[in-house]
């Protein structure tokens, strides 16, 4: 039952991350909030595509998520979109530790 | 690095503080959840009897670390502070120094504008860069938040100036002459809270904090600020290494800061 419901958890949040990349809307960042508590997601990463030289680094710019491990459970954006702007979004990455040691 | 008589240099904060606090009428503080501005803070809680007096601000550009928003919204409730959040824009063109710069002061003046402030206080220290080192504890800045460092007002025996250019504003800089282990020994001695990544995990840890972007950890096996503090005591290593903004020509920080970049 245990390993069933880690199993739906971590089945969750691939899709909700999915899902952001498509729309980073508000809504779906806090749905993402919701089942990052309940995932065993412990570190991340943010990784920025060169030295954020245009909106398109920007976009492509992302966080991975880990679990205790360090194994890779998510990959996310980190930015929503208001409108026809971007912001930052990395607040949503609450709860979570930073790995850290560089790559 | 040298210790120096941490009573002193509380006293003269707080009286710096307060010197703002009876000079202005409309006075708020810069927040980045770092050390120095945590406890500049923690100072004015000691000048107010437990309260910080005065609006905090927060510029942010949505790109802090996720620990840096934990540990703002558990010390906003904890000291009952009134925490004005201000957003910058991230301008992708302008990344590095003047993304911080350019996009933290357009969101700052806005803000000024819209709250009328007529003094700021900011964490800065004289240790931390050459130019910080030329400012003064009591610095005028004009409307477009241009710094005339060529001209500064004197300050002879703690006499401060509270002339104001007719929309601009003094920036307050109660921390001037702390150095980086006087501000650590201070929070071991009074117990400060402070942002968990200045301590290390997997052998590294942020020395300095900005937002994810623009910060790099440092090797470091310093746990908890003991040892924070006796790596200070021997390092020759300098505080903001690893901050992208502070990789800029002197000359060049010094122009855009007198320009009104922060």
């Amino acid at each position: 039952m245990v390993s069933f419901l880690e199993d739906k958890n971590k089945t969750d949040l691939e899709n909700e991350a999915k899902i952001l990349w498509e729309d980073p809307s508000e809504e779906n960042w806090n749905k993402f909030r919701e089942i990052l508590k309940r995932s065993k997601a412990k570190y991340y990463r943010v990784k920025y595509e060169k030295s954020l030289g245009t909106t398109e680094d920007l976009r492509k710019s992302y966080a991975e998520i880990f679990d205790s491990k360090y194994n890779i459970i998510a990959k996310v954006p980190i930015f929503k979109k208001v409108g026809s702007k971007i912001e930052g979004a990395t607040i949503n990455l609450e709860g979570l530790l930073n790995a850290n040691k560089p790559e | 690095m040298i210790k120096q008589n941490l009573n002193e240099l509380e006293s003269k904060s707080i009286y710096i503080i307060r010197e703002a606090k009876k000079k202005f009428k409309n006075v708020a503080a810069l927040w980045s959840m770092g050390k120095d501005s945590t406890t500049m803070l923690a100072l004015a809680r000691k000048a107010f009897l437990g309260k910080v007096p005065f609006p905090v601000i927060h510029i942010d550009n949505g790109i802090d670390f996720p620990e840096t928003y934990a540990f703002r919204e558990e010390l906003t409730k904890k000291w009952n502070l009134d925490l004005i959040v201000a957003k910058s824009e991230i301008k992708p063109e302008l990344s590095g120094f003047s993304c911080c710069g350019a996009n933290k002061t357009e969101a700052l003046k806005k803000l000024m504008s819209e709250y009328n402030f007529d003094a700021l206080i900011v964490s800065i220290r004289r240790d931390e860069h050459g130019i910080r080192a030329k400012e003064r504890v009591f610095s005028p800045r004009d409307q477009d938040f241009k710094w005339d460092y060529k001209n500064q007002p004197e300050e002879i025996w703690d006499n401060y100036t509270s002339k104001l250019d007719k929309k601009g504003h003094i920036r307050i800089h109660p921390l001037l002459d702390w150095n980086e282990i006087d501000i650590w020994t201070y929070i071991k001695k009074e117990k400060i809270p402070i942002n968990p990544l200045y301590l290390s995990r997997n052998g590294y840890r942020y020395r300095s904090l900005g937002c994810t972007h623009c910060t790099v950890p440092i090797k470091s096996d310093a746990k908890n600020i003991n040892d924070i503090i006796k790596e200070l005591e021997t390092t020759d290593t300098e505080e903001r290494a690893g901050r992208e903004q502070d990789k800029e020509k002197e000359y060049v920080m010094q122009k855009l800061r007198s320009l009104g970049y922060m």
